[in-house]
């Protein structure tokens, strides 16, 4: 399938690729300017087959902008087409447009080449027998002679009657005519005419060089046409000027207003004046010299109505055709009344003062809004050129023309515009003076910024109040100052330069330099109460630091720990003597620091110690275990905890370290660690220990009896079959005695060194207080496990 | 030379009339552990009430199977596997144990009896399954303090249940967290008999077990138990043979009508079962003490402070063990030491072979007072009862105390029938305690509780709930025809605050599984009852028992407190050479 249309594609490429065949006509073709000459094969006419492709090759003109003009009956039968450019007989590249649109005549524009021009012919259905003349001509004569004839039609279609224009003169003129209908008329032909002239002047463009001077007819006809048309036309303008110009006159009567504005038609009209008869001209120069006299009453009314000292506006009071009034009399040859001179005076000075003052008023906006958009501090150049400005404002200000004079000088909008500018005068005066003072003020401030001595800034300011403008960028400062006092506190706080940042904070809580008071104040306040907070709890940390420091210092204390606890280090790092509040503030606040420190030595700094030591004990009971059991114990001494009181797992921590404080024993079958603790000093020989347990375990029993199993170490045990292990053990200080009921088990390393007492009847209720005490030839700490659980009835 | 003939032809007949006689009517015990009963004191089992028969509460060893049992080996106790196998306790106490599938319950076979022979046959098979064993735990947490069993489980499994079975037969115990539970605590705890759930809650006797012999019936008055095909117990029946009462026990066993006597007549080693080649004894502790009690209706306290001090306990042991005479009864304890008599005289209500005493937990007031004899009257009536069990030692006792060298002429004791000891009418009376147990578990119900009733045992225990929802003892526990002492707190008396906590006190002790409780509570019943002066609690009788030699004798072990029956199933007959 895909084969199948490989082969048909092949064939109609071939078949559309198939070459023109040329026709070589006999005669050979002229370029020559002629007229028509039949184009032949020897005698006969060429004969078209049906589908074959032609093409004949026309020789190029001797000329440019010439038409090739084929006279060929069965145009329309075949497809045809010019080109300058025929590659291989195959192709062409771009074709000649026929620009006649006749079903037998192809007309097609040809320039001088030097490959000639090529028909070609296709597409042809039937065999056709091609009959064909041929001309070169000239397209300017082509498109002329065509025409000539409509030419000459248009012309005397269009041409205006002259009797009404040639009328004007000795006091007529064109009265009682429709101006407004014959210009429109006048017009319409005018514009037809020039249409003609345009297509005259386009064949005129492409006429060869040849034909100047030359005699030929065509030529003779074209000037002929052309100079009867532009003669028409300069009449045809002239009187639409004239109809303009009185038409305008005669539509201002009674409206002076309207006449001024016709002012540059007035102006248009006489500036023309050599393309009118002498008789217009006068009859124009009398008419217009009567109504000139209307203008500078007109003016005065209106001016005398202006209720601003605004520049006038040019619409309201158009003082453009006003002023160009002297130029139409000029034009006009009329003289320029005095009336007229006085007003064009005032109105022009007044519109330059006024102009002046706006320009300097816009000018001082625009540099008070430069000013304005600041948003941060000015730096120190800032108001150099703003000086400048002002004062360049205020010297052009001064150029200020002279104020109206005579009865100008009442009317009230030149009584405005003098109050006016006196009143900007003083106004610019005083800026200037405040720009300059901005100038000399914002360095020195500046240099007080870069030095953060804003409360000096703010004192400058303040003494500078009047520059409001100036003020405005500063209302930052406020808050930077006590930001900035505030930073310097805290700086000197975290030094602990407790004097300074003390002093500090006095003299920030008794500024009151600031440019916005009201709303700066409560701000300050609240620093200050911050900062007195941050002094307090600074002293606070730094003491509790000294504390915790001295204690890491002093950890390895094992020795005369009472001592740690007489040391200065648990008063206060600095004795406060500001406050914000009252004498009663400070000293609560003083007291409460006092406490707080003395919380620490009653409660963390024992605790911390308690903690320390005990993890240390508990990790290595044999590095010095019961020298630190004791520090613990001492420390214990001096904790008492928080407000709630004592933390429950220092106060257990406590008691394991303290042979004589009990172990309290609450739940049945758990053993639990105890460390039994040398209640004598001896360091290398025999010393007493003491364990003490409250056992209270909650029973359904009323007279509850339990076991009680004791894990020795092996060190402790491991004679007691030869020598008690124990010197006393008692229960509520009653003593247990291997005997009656009772039985001791011995220890030994077949029961891993365990030793139970049983059964041993307790309190319901009560802590029941056991001690065991020992001796043993060692100075350590010994680890012992003790659990308690409660006997079972047996049946056997 | 005819003299010799006849002489020898005689001795011919003779030793022909011997032979005959030895092959055709000598008694042939083999294959059977024939042990002697009172005939009119029907044994009747109950696995978890005590009994005052003294057989009847060492049966529950040959009829039933805990879910463990307690055993014994020549070192001691032993726990055996029962009716389950103890697989693990966990860090919170809770125990797991797996019940043994496939055991049956005796009513699983049919028995047949022809006179004394016995075949047993498969029938219906009704194992035992968790559902009994619930049944179980309920009847003992109702039966509460009367039964020593509510003691031991209560104290290890608060809510007498458990979770299970799941699909490997397993049950958890959530026992008490308050202790470390040893293995052998949890089967102690676990030793408690089984019932079958479809048993009566409160049923006069029961005989549906799991253990080593099934009850086959009775024949000629004799009960039979024959081994269950479903234990290995080696004797194939076990015998309870009746007799009029104790007197000819020993003679019984002589002449091989019985095999096994549990107890001899005085507790002490008998003259006439001398010969160790025919039999071997074994002792065990006490197990019963006699006592007379006083009737507080009858005697004031007065009077009973002095009837106290007249009855010299000591002398009346002396002669009832004939000691220092020709006649000595001559006795052995389970320690294995000899006429220790001393050990058995008892000076308080707890005896002196008890827990309670040996470990010194009740320490008797030692008395050697002159008694005030002009406060009795001029003569004080005992009564006893002799139609009962230790009708031997009772009689012996009557005679002793109206011997006036011991009564001083002053006490009268008579042997009455058992309905006249109902109504009272006694200054004091004399009774034989049973069945107490030495340890933990002495029962104080059987004494201050147990109706005036020599025939039938009946503890009048009455109890009610408190505002707080714990029970209580009930004041109609004391009733004055409820108890020998006809205490009474009925009406107010002079001691009635005393008689009162008495009665706390003895249900404090009985109810309480905590060791403590149960020994101050002993304290303060033995401080109360010294006060109160309810009786004289004369001596412990020793316990011995005697064996044929048909018996291996190292195959029985009888132990400390524990039932003289609880290893029935391993005794065997002496292998013949």
């Amino acid at each position: 399938m895909k084969f199948r249309y490989l082969v048909f594609s092949a064939a109609l490429f071939f078949a559309g690729c198939s070459a023109y065949k040329q026709l070589q006509p006999k005669p050979a073709l002229s370029p020559a300017e002629a007229g028509y000459i039949e184009l032949k094969n020897g005698k006969n006419d060429f004969v078209l087959k049906k589908e074959k492709k032609y093409f004949i090759q026309f020789p190029s003109p001797q000329e440019d902008n010439f038409y090739l003009v084929l006279d060929v009956p069965s145009k329309k039968q075949f497809n045809s087409v010019l080109t300058s450019k025929l590659i291989d007989k195959k192709t062409y590249d771009g074709s000649i447009t026929d620009e006649s649109a006749a079903d037998t005549l192809s007309i097609y524009p040809v320039m001088k080449n030097n490959t000639g021009y090529y028909l070609l012919i296709d597409k042809i259905p039937q065999e056709i027998k091609f009959s064909v003349n041929y001309r070169y001509t000239p397209q300017w004569r082509q498109k002329f002679e065509t025409k000539h004839s409509e030419f000459l039609d248009i012309l005397a279609k269009n041409r205006v009657d002259r009797t009404a224009y040639n009328s004007i003169g000795g006091g007529s003129h064109l009265e009682g005519i429709n101006y407004f209908h014959v210009a429109d008329t006048v017009k319409n032909h005018t514009g037809e005419l020039e249409n003609l002239l345009k297509e005259l002047l386009a064949i005129e463009d492409i006429f060869p060089s040849s034909i100047v001077n030359s005699t030929d007819k065509a030529y003779e006809n074209y000037k002929t046409l052309k100079k009867d048309l532009e003669e028409e036309l300069r009449f045809q303008n002239s009187y639409a000027l004239t109809l303009n110009f009185f038409g305008k006159e005669a539509a201002s009567r009674g409206n002076p207003a309207e006449l001024v504005k016709s002012v540059d038609i007035f102006i248009d009209f006489f500036q023309k004046k050599d393309s009118y008869p002498s008789t217009i001209f006068s009859e124009a120069q009398s008419v217009i010299g009567k109504r000139l006299g209307e203008i500078p009453p007109f003016y005065d009314q209106r001016l005398s109505g202006k209720e601003d000292s605004r520049p006038f506006d040019q619409e309201v009071y158009m003082l453009g055709p006003l002023y160009r009034v002297e130029n139409l009399c000029e034009l006009a040859g009329i003289a320029a009344s005095p009336e007229y001179k006085a007003l064009t005076k005032f109105t022009k000075d007044y519109d330059a003062r006024s102009t002046l003052l706006q320009r300097a008023k816009d000018s001082l906006a625009t540099t008070e809004n430069l000013i304005k958009k600041l948003a941060n501090m000015p730096d120190n150049n800032f108001f150099t050129p703003i000086t400048k400005n002002a004062s360049l404002i205020k010297s052009s200000f001064q150029r200020m023309p002279e104020e109206a004079s005579g009865k100008y000088q009442a009317y009230r909008c030149a009584l405005l515009l003098k109050q006016d500018i006196t009143s900007f005068s003083l106004k610019l005066d005083s800026t200037v003076t405040m720009y300059q003072q901005a100038e000399a003020l914002v360095p020195q401030l500046n240099t007080l910024k870069d030095q953060k001595s804003y409360s000096s800034m703010l004192g400058m300011l303040k003494q500078n109040q009047h520059l409001t403008f100036l003020l405005d960028k500063y209302r930052a400062l406020d808050k930077m100052s006590i930001e900035q006092q505030g930073g310097e506190i805290e700086n000197a706080l975290n030094l602990q330069r407790w004097n300074t940042s003390e002093d500090l904070l006095r003299k920030l809580h008794d500024d009151i330099n600031f440019l916005n008071p009201s709303q700066i104040i409560p701000l300050k306040k609240g620093l200050v109460e911050e900062l007195e907070d941050s002094l307090y709890t600074k002293i606070d940390i730094v003491s509790r630091s000294r504390i915790n420091k001295f204690l890491e210092a002093n950890i390895g204390q094992l020795n005369n720990v009472d001592s740690l606890y007489k040391d200065s280090v648990f008063l206060p790092a600095y004795n406060v003597t500001f406050s914000s509040g009252s004498r009663n503030e400070l000293a609560a606040r003083k007291e409460a620091l006092i406490n707080d420190l003395k919380n620490m030595r009653k409660d963390e700094f024992p605790a911390k110690a308690i903690k320390l030591l005990f993890d240390e004990f508990t990790k290595k009971p044999n590095d010095n275990g019961v020298l630190k059991a004791r520090a613990i114990v001492t420390h214990g001494k001096y904790y008492e905890g928080n407000k709630k009181g004592p933390d429950k797992k220092i106060k257990q921590r406590i008691y394991e370290c303290d042979p004589n404080s009990a172990k309290w024993i609450v739940k049945p079958k758990d053993y639990r660690r105890v460390f039994a603790l040398p209640v004598t000093n001896s360091r290398r020989g025999k010393n007493k220990y003491l364990v003490r347990f409250i056992i209270d375990i909650e029973t359904e029993a009323n007279f509850p009896v339990y076991d009680i199993n004791i894990k020795l170490p092996k060190e402790v045990a491991e004679n007691a079959a030869s020598e008690q292990w124990y010197d006393k053990i008692t229960l509520n200080k009653k003593l247990l005695k291997n005997e009656g009921r009772f039985s001791i088990t011995a220890p030994s390393a077949s029961n891993n060194y365990e030793c139970q007492i049983s059964p041993v009847q307790m309190n319901k209720g009560k802590g029941n207080v056991l001690e065991i005490s020992f001796s043993h030839p060692s100075f350590k700490v010994h680890s012992l496990s003790v659990m308690v659980q409660k006997p079972i009835i047996k049946k056997n | 030379m005819k003299k010799a003939i006849i002489i020898i032809l005689s001795v011919l007949v003779v030793a022909g009339a011997g032979a005959a006689y030895y092959f055709l009517f000598a008694k042939n015990l083999s294959n059977r552990i024939v042990i002697p009963y009172i005939a009119h004191q029907q044994p009747r089992i109950d696995p978890h009430v005590p009994s005052s028969i003294p057989v009847a509460d060492k049966l529950d060893e040959v009829v039933f199977d805990g879910i463990f049992n307690v055993s014994a080996n020549p070192s001691g106790i032993v726990y055996e596997d029962g009716l389950g196998e103890f697989i693990e306790i966990d860090a919170k106490s809770k125990v797991k144990i797996r019940l043994k599938p496939k055991r049956k319950w005796h009513s699983s076979y049919s028995v047949a009896m022809e006179k004394d022979k016995i075949a047993i046959s498969d029938a219906q098979a009704v194992e035992f399954t968790a559902k009994d064993l619930k049944f179980t735990l309920s009847r003992i947490q109702k039966l509460g303090s009367i039964s020593p069993d509510f003691i031991l489980v209560s104290q290890a499994i608060p809510d007498f249940d458990f979770i299970g079975p799941d699909e490997n037969d397993e049950i958890t115990f959530q026992f008490r967290g308050d202790r470390i539970w040893t293995e052998g605590d949890i089967k102690e705890v676990l030793s408690f008999k089984l019932l079958p759930f479809d048993s009566q809650m409160e049923a006069p006797s029961y005989t549906n077990g799991t253990g080593p012999y099934i009850e086959a019936g009775n024949y000629e008055n004799s009960i039979f138990f024959h081994q269950s095909p479903d234990n290995s117990a080696f004797v194939p029946k076990v015998i309870l043979k009746p007799f009029i009462d104790n007197s000819t026990y020993s003679t019984e066993i002589k002449n091989k009508n019985i095999n096994t006597l549990l107890s001899t007549p005085f507790g002490s080693i008998s003259p006439i079962l001398g010969d160790t080649n025919k039999f071997f004894y074994k002792s065990s502790i006490s197990t019963c003490f006699f006592g007379i009690l006083f009737n507080v209706n009858r005697l004031s306290l007065e009077q009973r402070t002095a009837l106290r001090a007249l009855i010299n306990n000591r002398k009346v042991m002396d002669r009832f063990f004939r000691i220092g005479t020709e006649q000595q009864r001559h006795i052995a304890n389970y320690r294995g030491d000899g006429d220790n008599y001393d050990e058995h005289l008892n000076k308080s209500v707890f005896p002196t072979t008890s827990y309670y005493i040996e470990e010194e937990i009740v320490v008797p007031v030692e008395r050697e007072e002159e008694p005030d004899l002009s406060v009795l009257s001029d003569t004080v009536r005992i009564q006893t009862c002799l139609n009962y069990d230790f009708r031997e030692e009772l009689a012996e006792l009557v005679e002793i105390l109206n011997d006036p060298s011991i009564g001083r002429g002053k006490i009268k004791v008579t042997a009455v029938q058992n309905d006249e000891i109902g109504s009272g009418n006694y200054d004091a009376v004399l009774v034989a305690f049973s069945g107490y147990r030495s340890n933990f578990l002495f029962d104080l119900y059987n004494i201050f509780l147990r109706e005036p009733d020599f025939e039938t045992y009946s503890i009048n225990l009455q109890t009610t709930v408190d505002a707080k929802g714990k029970q209580v003892i009930n004041p109609s526990s004391f009733s004055k025809r409820k108890n020998f002492f006809g205490l009474d707190l009925s009406e107010q008396t002079d001691d009635y605050e005393d008689v009162q906590q008495l009665l706390s006190h003895i249900y404090g002790f009985m109810s309480t599984h905590e060791i403590g409780d149960k020994q101050a509570y002993a304290q303060l019943v033995d401080q109360l009852e010294q006060k109160l002066v309810l009786g004289s609690w004369l001596f412990s009788l020793p316990s011995l028992a005697y064996f044929g030699t048909q018996f291996d004798q190292t195959t029985i072990d009888l132990y400390g407190t524990a039932s003289q029956l609880s290893t029935i199933e391993k005794w065997q007959e002496r292998k013949k050479k």
